[in-house]
């Protein structure tokens, strides 16, 4: 168990640095975004 | 608050590490300090906290509900509750990838709900510290893998004694 702790720790950093960078990602499927919606003339 | 537990293979393991001593440790310090968050699987709510905050449909407002959540309870001025005793989440046999994917989703949920909180996570583990340890050692000319063994022994020590005594 404590070399799963070193490992998870040397996957910490990189999960983090993905997690600013990425905004979208496929989720059982569906494709999200975590990008704001731009207001659109269609949404008034 | 999820805990894993069962893990029938390595990559159940890892995740109970995510879980276990790390996430659910850090959700019950941060509760501690009256900070907490909720995190849903299982959310009880007063009805009229609710109502008052918009009703269920302004959990849309975030990505995650959970968040909003949070945030709809803390702009009443209360605060998150975590339960006594964490729930059991029987993980069973889990991919690496299942692992990675859920784990780079929550953190990017976390960093879009709640991005000052999120900022000093890079320090929530310990390849900061014993990165800091090797460039100290290493200025001092003494024994950089020393240096990385006793920081990361010090750091995941008292983790694996917590995990023992809740196993």
């Amino acid at each position: 168990m404590p070399l799963l702790f070193v490992l998870r720790d040397l996957i910490l950093p990189v999960i983090y640095i993905d997690a600013w960078i990425t905004d979208e990602f496929v989720w059982r499927g569906n494709e999200m975004t975590m990008r704001e919606e731009e207001p659109s003339v269609e949404q008034g | 608050m999820p805990l894993g537990s069962r893990p029938r293979n390595l990559w159940a393991e890892l995740e109970c590490s995510f879980l276990n001593t790390f996430e659910t440790r850090w959700q019950y310090c941060a509760e501690a300090v009256g900070s907490g968050f909720a995190q849903g699987k299982t959310m009880l709510w007063r009805r009229e906290v609710m109502e008052k905050g918009g009703g269920i449909r302004t959990l849309a407002a975030e990505i995650a509900e959970d968040a909003d959540s949070t945030k709809l309870v803390r702009r009443q001025g209360l605060n998150i509750h975590l339960v006594d005793s964490p729930f059991e989440q029987p993980l069973g046999h889990s991919g690496f990838r299942d692992v990675w994917l859920r784990q780079v989703r929550w953190a990017r949920m976390r960093r879009k709900t709640f991005p000052l909180f999120y900022a000093p996570e890079i320090v929530a583990g310990a390849a900061l510290p014993c990165l800091a340890a090797a460039y100290a050692a290493w200025m001092l000319d003494v024994n950089v893998a020393a240096a990385m063994l006793g920081v990361a022994l010090a750091w995941h020590g008292p983790e694996a004694l917590l995990a023992r005594l809740n196993k």
